[in-house]
């Protein structure tokens, strides 16, 4: 034990690494807590003039044995100006944008798509309007050109989270190929 | 801490100085220069200090406990002395006190001291127990006031201790008060800077006008000091926990 470091230590006068060391020493070792307790003496003596000679210490550490641990669960602090923390909010608010401003892109692309294919010739790719409102089951099915995959996605479309926007039937533009 | 008292514990101990008034300058200019704003470095407050063994605590390291308890167990003890009738009565109060305080601590936010914290659980407890003993517990405020803290019962405690606890207590105080009357003059300014006057170390290198290092050297030195003439009165013996 470094009883220089355990001086300094009762003063708050250690870095991180060197308290670990301490209380290390402190869990480990009778004499650096005597010590300990000794340099605390001290101090009281000077700022008090007198001091209560009472040793309960040992007693009281007989009786924590008995204890059950009083285990607290660790909080985790979000300090309210930290730079991490901004980062985080900004993040997620341009995660939030993106996803909006593709999914409008999606929108627009499988609408404009097939009117630039009209114009040219023949439509290869059917256009189906995913919302079951406006086009049931049973119609994206026939659109599918009877292809199992196509039914099964016409099936489950009315489940799926992006309900009401356009979508392609690519198993079924490729049918029609 | 007032300039004036910076001065005059500085006085006998450093370098000579024709007056006090130039004393005070001396370290007037020090404190509006360098003492105040010194609160650099690494140093961590004791409530800090107290904070970290309780958070150790929490997680379940009951030795870090342990720690407080014998760092404020005296402390803890007087305050129980002043309700209860003898020192055993306080023993076993001061030591239920501090097993009540292990049960909270979970309870514990650090939103004030630990040791307010568990002055105000000492001062439930001595109630408690004097109410169990069919005895009356002061209703007075002035022992829920936290100044109550530092309260002077020097006298007090002559009268509450056994005559050998008030022997003990006496030859502690002499033991200590006569080894800083022995030690050379820089060391025991360090530590009556320190202990007295609470300044962290870059206040009293400043002060003392050295390297840190040196600070730390010589209130190690002059703890080392004092402690070795302590040991064989606290009866320190290699089979006891302390």
């Amino acid at each position: 034990m470094n009883r220089e470091h355990l001086s300094a230590h009762v003063d708050g006068e250690l870095d991180e690494p060197q308290q670990r060391v301490i209380l290390a020493d402190l869990r480990n070792d009778v004499d650096a807590v005597q010590t300990w307790n000794t340099y605390h003496m001290i101090g009281e003596v000077l700022r008090e003039k007198r001091v209560l000679h009472m040793d309960v210490a040992g007693r009281v550490a007989q009786a924590l044995i008995r204890e059950p641990t009083p285990l607290v669960p660790k909080a985790r602090r979000l300090h309210a100006s930290t730079p991490a923390r901004w980062l985080a909010v900004a993040a997620a608010v341009a995660v939030v944008a993106l996803s909006t401003r593709l999914l409008q892109w999606n929108d627009l692309s499988g609408s404009v798509a097939p009117v630039a294919q009209n114009t040219a010739s023949a439509p290869p790719t059917q256009v189906v309007q995913a919302n079951p409102a406006l086009n049931p089951p049973a119609q994206l099915a026939q659109a599918g050109n009877n292809s199992e995959a196509g039914a099964y996605v016409a099936m489950h479309h009315q489940w799926s989270p992006l309900s009401g926007f356009q979508a392609v039937d690519y198993v079924g533009a490729g049918a029609a190929r | 801490m007032t300039t004036t008292s910076i001065a005059e514990n500085l006085l006998p101990y450093t370098t000579p100085r024709d007056t006090v008034d130039d004393a005070v300058r001396w370290a007037a200019g020090l404190t509006a220069q360098s003492v105040t704003p010194l609160k650099v470095g690494s140093r961590m407050t004791d409530r800090e200090l107290d904070q970290q063994l309780v958070a150790r605590a929490q997680a379940g390291d009951k030795h870090a406990f342990e720690l407080l308890v014998v760092k404020y167990q005296r402390k803890l003890g007087r305050l129980v002395s002043r309700l209860v009738r003898n020192s055993a009565e306080a023993e076993d109060v001061t030591q239920e006190a501090f097993i009540k305080a292990y049960r909270a601590l979970g309870a514990f936010r650090g939103d004030s001291a630990f040791y307010t914290w568990l002055y105000r659980i000492g001062i439930n407890t001595a109630k408690n127990y004097l109410v169990a003993q069919g005895r009356r517990a002061p209703t007075t405020t002035a022992m829920d006031n936290e100044e109550a803290e530092n309260f002077e019962d020097a006298e007090r405690l002559h009268d509450f201790n056994t005559p050998e606890a008030e022997l003990m207590s006496r030859q502690i105080a002499e033991t200590v008060n006569a080894s800083m009357e022995a030690l050379p003059e820089e060391l025991r300014t360090a530590i009556r800077l320190r202990e007295i006057e609470g300044l962290s170390y870059d206040e009293i290198a400043s002060l003392m006008n050295c390297p840190i290092g040196t600070v730390r050297s010589r209130i190690f030195r002059a703890r080392e000091a004092i402690a070795e003439r302590l040991r064989p009165q606290l009866d320190i013996s290699k089979d006891r926990r302390w």
